[in-house]
């Protein structure tokens, strides 16, 4: 499922991301962390609902609901196509 | 400055240390500062060389190179604090600066500074720094916090797998810089030489690729440093780095000619496998970095400091509180610097107006000065410089430390976390929250600091409408006038709570502005989506308060008072001067008011007030006194002392008192507020902004497109007061 899809506090890991995003982004993304395999929750939201702040390795990232998206995480409750 | 035993003991190795400041030209060796962003580069950079670089809690802060030297065991160092950086393979602007200077500054160590609670990420630079040069010292800053945040790390054999030194330290508290300048000591003279860092599991049939790329460089000049390095760079389809090689600037044996073949060959390659380099590169440099953090580093995420930062976090971001909280913080610091600067205001002013000014007077008459240059120096030119000093100086006095005490905590990230879905809507980049909290200082630090937007198009944006924030300047005109015309208004014990409301109205005004000028822009002349961004949230951090203090009256305060002043004197000198040089009969500053005065009664003003505007263009500080000298002049000198253009009189009451006896209503004293708010930066600020733009254009539009709002907000306002009573 989407990272943006992970409910407040809850955990999972990362599996992959969007190959389709631009060099950049997916450099910046490695840069902060967000690496297949790596360990993230969701731990605060915006008040107006966006951005969200992702703890990954003991850092709080913010980042918003469209550039999340482009991260994909384990557990399925439901599977989403991207 | 005294010093205590143990600074100047032999036995503390600080002792050998001698900060230079800036002061120093010759020096036998160069430090390069690298590291993550917020990292407290600049606290080691600050320490190291007796310099002080402002310091905060926020991803960005340092956002160009700076320099400064100290000595230690008889050397001299040159040390360059590089802006932060995640990594060093993308191509974002500060990456390159400290990028390039790390590969042709060729520094003579390489000081890169890593949190030590989060290793597993800032370890990666290490990795990618070691990539580039052997010569390498590890400074684990922050250790004091990972400890609080239950983070233990192995030092020894972090060291060990790294094959550099590392030293832990705690750069606010000064702990560890002995043994770091120590390190940086023994790698700099050869003493300890750093083992050279093989990157593990990168692909096979990359290595391939790199192995005959390098080796092709190699072929060419066999002492260029950073092969490998430079052949990755080369297969990830760097063109600086391209440029650099063809054009000889990193070997004069290789030039455009010879080049051209090892180009082509890193081409082909790159055509085989696409981007994958990079990602695989990354991968493989996260992968190590993972292992080496699973066998030293030791943490307990149970911990305590964990839960409060969290715990304050789910509170300042919170769906309902989030923004009550944001507004509480700055009534609250708006109304501790409103009530406090009360008292020592007066206690200014009656010290250099009451008392100071009268026996300047006399004593100007006893040794026999003409009225004309007694009335120049001492109702032009010191009049006005103490009006600003007894004005400006509390609120700043007050405002500036309790600004910094948040920015230290760790707050203003949050505030951006919270506002950036109006940015993100207004096609703005998220960053600007940070600027604009910037811009409530001063206008022309907030522009500077738009460096950490990428996009020149959201940087735009975020320079174009800095203004809006209300800058410190501006705080005394917004405070007087709340209290005079409205704080009046209500039954005294609710008067600073009313007043203080009022401020906080135009403060939010002005940042509905913001909102509102960036969306248009964006729309129309800066046309485009809000960009990638992301922010790191960083750890709370107890501001060390009697510093903190200390910093802020030293560095903030008096710079920004000494910049009044020196604008102050000249200004009370033309008042002065225009006040008692007459045509006909009349005084040039008469006729310039009188001129002015059709104009402004239409948006609500008087000429008083626009020509104060144009006579405050250097700095928005003497709008007030400016506004007093020339009441008192056009109201003539029989009420207010003895020459035109005098003005003494200072408690709240008086003013009050002059200002409607020379016919200011309520709507005036509205209407300032706003104008105060929306009209042409101070000339520093344009030049800022002519700097950092580069732009005629843009510099024009930030320019006008304050005073156009605030005419047209005036005039609506006056149409409006004007049909309601």
């Amino acid at each position: 499922m989407l990272l943006s899809a992970l409910k407040k506090g809850e955990k999972s890991r990362i599996v992959s991301i969007d190959t389709n995003c631009t060099n950049e982004v997916y450099q910046r993304f490695l840069d902060l962390g967000f690496v297949p395999g790596a360990l993230v929750e969701l731990q605060n939201i915006s008040p107006l609902g966006d951005p969200m702040a992702f703890m990954i390795h003991n850092t709080l990232i913010s980042l918003r609901k469209i550039d999340a998206d482009k991260i994909i995480v384990e557990n399925g409750k439901e599977e989403t196509s991207c | 400055m005294l010093k205590n035993a143990c600074e100047v003991c032999e036995l503390n190795t600080t002792s050998d240390l001698r900060p230079l400041g800036e002061s120093s030209s010759k020096y036998d060796y160069t430090i390069a500062l690298a590291g993550n962003p917020n990292t407290g580069k600049s606290t080691i950079f600050n320490a190291l060389t007796g310099l002080k670089q402002h310091t905060g809690n926020w991803p960005g802060k340092t956002v160009s190179s700076a320099k400064g030297n100290f000595s230690y065991k008889e050397h001299e160092y040159q040390l360059v604090d590089l802006p932060g950086t995640y990594s060093l393979l993308s191509n974002s602007e500060d990456e390159e600066v400290a990028r390039d200077y790390i590969l042709f500054g060729k520094p003579d160590v390489t000081v890169v500074v890593v949190d030590a609670g989060r290793l597993e990420r800032h370890l990666s630079l290490v990795l990618q720094i070691q990539e580039i040069t052997s010569k390498v010292v590890v400074c684990l800053n922050l250790i004091d916090e990972a400890t609080r945040h239950g983070v233990v790390v192995d030092v020894r054999s972090l060291s060990k797998d790294l094959g550099v030194p590392v030293i832990a330290t705690s750069a606010r508290k000064k702990e560890g810089i002995s043994d770091l300048l120590l390190a940086i000591h023994q790698v700099a003279t050869g003493k300890i030489v750093p083992e050279k860092h093989e990157i593990k599991g990168i692909p096979s049939e990359m290595q391939k690729a790199l192995y005959e790329v390098s080796n092709a460089l190699y072929s060419l000049d066999n002492t260029l440093p950073s092969r490998s390095w430079l052949a990755m760079r080369l297969l990830q389809n760097d063109e600086s780095i391209s440029t650099a090689l063809s054009s000889g600037k990193l070997s004069t044996k290789i030039n455009k000619d010879n080049f051209r073949p090892v180009l082509d060959l890193a081409i082909a390659y790159r055509a085989e496998d696409g981007m994958q380099y990079s990602r695989k590169f990354s991968e493989a440099i996260f992968n190590t970095v993972f292992k080496i953090v699973k066998t030293t580093v030791q943490s307990d995420e149970q911990q305590r400091a964990f839960r409060v930062d969290r715990a304050i976090d789910n509170i300042v971001t919170s769906k309902y509180w989030g923004f009550p909280i944001m507004l509480l913080m700055l009534g609250g610091i708006l109304w501790l610097t409103i009530i406090g600067s009360n008292y020592p205001s007066s206690a200014l002013s009656y010290l250099l107006l009451d008392q100071l000014y009268p026996l300047l007077k006399e004593g100007a008459v006893s040794i026999g000065f003409p009225w004309w240059l007694s009335g120049f120096l001492i109702d032009g030119v010191y009049l006005a410089t103490a009006w600003v000093v007894a004005v400006m100086l509390p609120p700043m006095a007050i405002f500036f430390p309790l600004f910094t005490l948040l920015e230290d905590f760790g707050y203003l990230p949050r505030v951006a976390f919270n506002l950036d879905r109006i940015f993100n809507k207004a096609g703005a980049h998220g960053k600007q929250a940070l600027t604009m909290s910037m811009g409530f200082g001063c206008n022309a630090a907030g522009v500077v600091a738009t460096r950490i937007i990428n996009s020149p198009r959201e940087k735009l944006i975020a320079i174009i409408t800095n203004n809006f924030s209300l800058c410190n300047g501006r705080w005394p005109t917004q405070i007087l006038m709340a209290t005079i015309f409205i704080g009046a208004l209500a039954p005294s014990y609710m008067s600073h709570t009313i007043s203080t409301l009022a401020v906080i109205a135009i403060v939010v005004l002005g940042i509905g502005f913001t909102f509102f000028t960036s969306w248009m822009l964006s729309k129309t002349l800066l046309k485009g989506q809000s960009s990638f961004f992301t922010l790191e949230l960083p750890p709370y951090r107890p501001p060390s308060v009697l510093q903190t203090i200390y910093t802020s009256l030293i560095d903030r305060t008096l710079i920004v008072l000494w910049r009044a002043i020196v604008f102050a004197a000249p200004a009370g000198a033309i008042i002065w001067l225009i006040s008692n040089l007459h045509i006909g009969d009349t005084s040039i500053a008469v006729w310039a008011i009188d001129a002015l005065n059709p104009i402004a009664v239409i948006i609500g003003l008087n000429g008083v007030i626009l020509l104060a505007y144009v006579l405050a263009i250097p700095a928005n500080e003497i709008v007030i006194p400016t506004i007093l000298m020339l009441t008192a002049m056009t109201l003539g000198d029989a009420t207010l002392g003895e020459g035109a253009g005098v003005m003494f009189e200072v408690s709240d009451g008086e003013i009050a008192n002059i200002l409607k006896m020379a016919g200011w209503t309520t709507l005036t004293g509205i209407n300032l507020m706003l104008f105060s708010l929306l009209h042409n930066p101070c000339s520093t600020t344009i030049y800022t902004i002519y700097k950092e733009t580069n732009s005629l254009k843009w510099t024009t539009v930030a320019t006008f497109l304050p005073i156009v709002y605030g005419v047209l907000v005036c005039f609506l306002v006056t149409v409006a007061w004007n049909f309601f009573s």
